[in-house]
């Protein structure tokens, strides 16, 4: 299969509706699979759960509700209706790009699609964006896919700090077992990464990161004298690239690995991102992790 | 500081040429937005501060040869001494230290060297030092160096040595020394002595170059009281008995005490055993006290001289703390005998008598008298004379007498001719050898003549040079010829009318030294006879030792001197009256056994007296069992006067005084052209401009090689290309 004939982010970047970005690149990308492997639904009873703000009371079992006189919600085994949360990584740093898009432009796009995606999947659909905090909370539900996108869209850059408290905050904002899609450059230090990320896988969560970068980062082949500046702290520091490139590419190599190996060593799937590729490998990452949830189930 | 060309400092504006070329030619940073520095702050290069700090040295290198040579090209000069001595802080440090044998008193020498070694020891590592070791001449052992160690082993090789002391070459070697420092730095000058007066006569005036620095380090005024003996001079009696020679032997003992003026007289007068050692062997003693500050002689008995032999004799004086004055050395040998014939007139044998007289007291030499009439003359009788006396007698003798006299004049023997009454008819011996009479001086009316001068230069009367050594006025001449002096003659006295006195037909014979005495003789014309007939001269005390010199010089005599000082030049006959040494020349061992080839000139041998004790001279294929010649030497006698030299005395001297601080004013009022073009500053800085180019061409091919891109690309999939 071939994804080059997959729109490219320049050109997705001309389109102003994420609504119609993500059906571009989804159907483009879905019209290419021969047979879907991942729809259909069952309707076998899987188990009750305590109702949760946020869930439809529609699948409040009432007769439960007469004999015991609290809220059950009745769960399905297989259900396709499975939550998907994505947390996008919204701090200054993801304003970056060398190319078409910035980081933070990608990781919108692909959130876009992965909420597209998962609503042509009749999942459920939420979505959290943070920087040093959490900006923007959008439970999971099945239609929550226009909120969800009306946030994408007029989300904007914001501070920045460790990664550390917002992504924990984003643990327990995730109550349901879900599926969990982290999108962020990761700027932060591997073991913090690793342990916030078997924080979700602990409480059953399915873990996908998405770590983007920007060719820049990943070659870092600049020339010249430099005066780097820091997009969060402000910080600068001069610089020679040709005497520190491979110093520079040596630690961010050995940072991808460590995240890599460790990762997938506590089962979390981790996709590195060149966000100058289109968006159809880390839709089929995604696809890949979610045929994995379903066999799991 | 000063500058000659104050102008060309203008030129330093060019340091803003390369300020304005780094500032335009920079490489302005990009300031570049990214995500995070997380990885950058890891990396431990900061190539960038490296290279900037580079630039900045480039930049600080071009502008310093920029200024250097600006700078060289306004001529700096140095002005003033204070700016001399704080300009630099190294130090150039002389050391003139004293070796003299004066040095051997007690523990001088070793607080002396102590004292060299400290002084050294203190150099710093950019201070250089000298080391000058004098006496009576000034030896410079070490050029400036920074190696104080070379320094202090120099200074524990330096022995003290038998010779006197003298400052004033010392110190103008350590003046040139200090001159050809220059001017930078520090300059000291120390000197390690125990400052004899003898070593600074009132007359010696030195300066040192302006900025000097003076110490003195005065071992010798730690004591209160210093008491030396010596024996400072032997006097021999030579007397005949028959065959049989006696020598009496007197010699003189100093006892010399130096005192601190603050300390008590000294009471304890000189308690010593004097020995008299011939060859090697004591023959006498005497004891003797003395008080301080006096001397007294020491007479032996006399002693019989081996004949043909040479005899070596030592006068040592027990008990004393300087030792090397102690002993007195010479040698002695059997008088010289000189064979003289008197012709008289015949007839009448009491002319004679009072140069017979004369001659028969005669000791060094001894003088061998025959006495003839001018009749009885036979040319045998001047077999092994070497002197004729021909008194008022030449008009005597017959042709063939006068012409073997005048052989023997030439063949080397000397001729006393006293000329009287034959003189008039102008024949004979006079006419032999040019000389003719004026006219006859009558002097008996009126003031009798007199000598009014003689030449005291001339060997005859060399003796009479001191003052009140001779009295020739005295002497009343009554008659006299006037005689006209040949060509070539000198007049070496005349009367007070101007005419000559005495003559001396071969002068140069004597300013030869007797060199030429072989191959001709020496004549004296004395114009009146040895008797009181026609004067009174006979009748003075002055006419003993006036025949003596008269008949010593004719017959070219001189006497064998017994000893010599360290630091004289000897000069040893060679036996048999050889003017230059046959074979293959002489050797000589010196007392310390150190043996040297020596060639005899015209005098016979020369040798540079440099130890106290026996020097012996051997032919160098002669049979050892040949006696060799032997010189006696002492050292000098100045040394064992341990006065001292009063050190503000001293200085007041070595400081400039009022026409030295001119010549250090002169020098100070160098124009700054001469200044300048002594000092040179300009080619140091010119050099140091050079040197700072080099240095920044290689610093900045250095940095571009540095510079040189080196692209390394990663893949996302961990592939490096």
């Amino acid at each position: 299969m071939s994804y080059g004939r997959f729109v490219d982010t320049g050109t997705l970047a001309r389109i102003s509706s994420l609504d119609l970005l993500a059906k571009t690149v989804v159907e483009g990308f879905v019209s290419g699979l021969h047979r879907s492997p991942f729809l259909g639904r069952s309707m076998d009873f899987a188990e009750y759960r305590a109702y949760q703000p946020g869930d439809d009371i529609r699948r409040v079992d009432w007769k439960l509700f007469c004999r015991t006189d609290r809220f059950y919600v009745k769960e399905f085994e297989a259900d396709t209706n499975t939550n998907l949360t994505i947390a996008l990584d919204v701090s200054r740093s993801m304003d970056f790009g060398t190319g078409a898009v910035t980081k933070f432009d990608y990781g919108r796009y692909l959130a876009a699609c992965l909420g597209y995606f998962a609503s042509k999947q009749k999942d459920r659909i939420g979505l959290v964006t943070f920087d040093s905090e959490i900006v923007d909370f959008v439970p999971p539900a099945a239609k929550h896919l226009q909120v969800v996108l009306h946030t994408i869209d007029r989300i904007e850059p914001g501070g920045g700090g460790s990664l550390r408290e917002p992504l924990l905050e984003v643990v327990d904002a995730v109550r349901r077992r879900s599926m969990v899609v982290l999108i962020s450059d990761f700027y932060e230090d591997p073991e913090t990464v690793i342990r916030t990320a078997a924080g979700f896988r602990h409480k059953g969560n399915d873990v996908i990161l998405f770590h983007l970068l920007d060719p820049a980062e990943l070659r870092f082949d600049f020339d010249g004298e430099l005066d780097l500046r820091d997009l969060e702290t402000g910080a600068r520091e001069a610089v020679m690239p040709d005497v520190l490139r491979d110093q520079y590419l040596e630690l961010i190599r050995e940072h991808t690995r460590t995240l890599d190996r460790s990762l997938v060593e506590a089962g979390i799937d981790y996709t590195l991102v060149d966000i100058s590729q289109p968006l159809d490998a880390a839709l089929y990452s995604y696809l890949s992790s979610r045929l994995y949830a379903m066999k799991a189930r | 500081m000063g500058l000659l060309a104050p102008l060309f400092l203008l030129g330093l504006a060019a340091v803003a040429v390369p300020i304005l070329i780094h500032l335009r030619l920079r490489h302005r940073s990009r300031v570049v937005r990214f995500p995070s520095l997380m990885f950058i702050s890891q990396a431990p290069y900061r190539s960038m501060r490296r290279r900037r700090l580079r630039d900045v040295l480039l930049l600080l290198m071009r502008c310093l040869a920029v200024a250097l040579l600006a700078l060289a090209f306004a001529r700096p000069l140095w002005q003033g001494d204070a700016a001399a001595g704080t300009a630099s802080s190294s130090r150039l440090v002389v050391v003139l230290l004293d070796n003299s044998f004066s040095m051997g008193f007690g523990d001088r020498w070793q607080r002396a060297a102590a004292a060299a070694e400290s002084a050294f020891g203190d150099l710093d590592a950019a201070d250089r030092g000298a080391l000058v070791v004098y006496s009576d001449e000034a030896e410079l052992q070490s050029a400036p160096t920074t190696d104080a160690a070379l320094l202090a082993a120099m200074v524990q090789d330096v022995e003290v040595a038998p010779r006197s002391t003298s400052l004033l070459p010392a110190i103008q070697m350590a003046r040139g020394v200090l001159a050809e420092a220059g001017e930078l730095g520090r300059r000291e000058l120390l000197i390690v002595s125990d400052f004899q007066r003898s070593s600074w006569t009132p007359e010696n005036v030195a300066a040192l170059p302006a900025g000097v620095e003076l110490r003195l380090v005065d071992v010798g005024g730690e004591d209160e009281e210093v008491r030396n003996a010596a024996v400072t001079d032997v006097v021999f009696d030579h007397s005949r008995s028959g065959d049989r020679e006696q020598v009496g032997i007197a010699a003189r003992v100093s006892h010399l005490v130096v005192r601190e003026p603050s300390a008590a007289a000294a009471g304890t007068p000189l308690r010593a055993e004097v020995d008299l050692l011939l060859d090697r062997e004591v023959v006498q003693t005497r004891a003797v006290e003395l008080g301080a500050d006096s001397s007294t002689m020491v007479n032996f008995a006399p002693e019989v001289l081996e004949r043909q032999r040479t005899t070596r004799g030592t006068v040592r004086l027990r008990d004393d703390a300087l030792t090397a004055d102690n002993e007195f050395r010479f040698v002695l040998s059997p008088a010289h005998e000189v064979g003289v014939l008197v012709i008289e007139p015949d007839g009448d044998r009491r002319r004679g008598r009072y140069l017979e007289e004369a001659l028969a007291l005669g000791r060094r030499p001894f003088f061998r008298v025959n006495r003839v009439q001018a009749s009885g003359f036979q040319r045998s009788m001047l077999d092994g004379k070497s002197v004729v006396v021909i008194n008022d007698a030449a008009q005597q003798l017959s042709a063939s007498a006068g012409n073997a006299v005048a052989g023997f004049v030439r063949n080397g023997g000397g001729l006393l001719l006293s000329v009287e009454r034959g003189m008039t008819q102008a024949t004979g011996l006079p006419r032999e050898f040019g000389v003719t009479s004026e006219r006859q001086a009558d002097r008996l009316s009126g003031s009798a003549g007199s000598l009014a001068w003689f030449d005291t230069g001339h060997p005859v009367f060399d003796v009479f040079a001191a003052a009140r050594s001779g009295d020739f006025s005295s002497a009343s001449f009554f008659r006299y010829h006037r005689l006209v002096p040949p060509e070539g003659a000198a007049a070496i006295a005349r009367f007070d009318d101007g005419a000559p006195a005495l003559l001396d037909l071969m002068p140069e014979t004597a300013e030869d030294g007797g060199a030429a005495g072989a191959a001709s003789g020496r004549v004296l014309v004395l114009p009146t006879s040895f008797d009181t007939f026609w004067n009174t001269l006979p009748l003075q005390a002055v006419f003993l030792p006036f025949v003596h010199r008269s008949v010593e010089y004719l017959a070219g005599y001189s006497l064998p001197r017994s000893w010599y000082r360290v630091g004289e030049v000897a000069q040893v006959e060679l036996p048999g009256g050889q003017a230059e040494s046959e074979g293959d020349g002489y050797v000589s061992v010196a007392p310390s056994g150190r043996e040297s080839r020596i060639d005899a000139d015209g005098g016979g041998l020369l040798l540079d007296v440099e130890e106290p004790g026996f020097y012996e001279f051997r032919e160098v294929r002669a049979d050892v069992s040949i006696e060799p010649l032997t010189l006696a030497s002492n050292v000098p006698m100045a040394e064992s006067d341990l006065s001292r030299l009063d050190p503000d005395e001293f200085m007041s001297r070595i400081r400039p005084r009022e026409e030295e601080s001119a010549s250090a004013t002169e020098a100070a009022a160098l124009t700054p052209e001469e200044r300048e073009r002594r000092q040179r500053l300009w080619w140091f800085l010119i050099a140091a401009a050079a040197l700072v180019l080099a240095a920044e061409t290689l610093f900045g091919n250095r940095r571009r090689a540095a510079a040189a891109p080196v692209v390394t690309a990663w893949s996302p999939t961990g592939e490096q290309s």
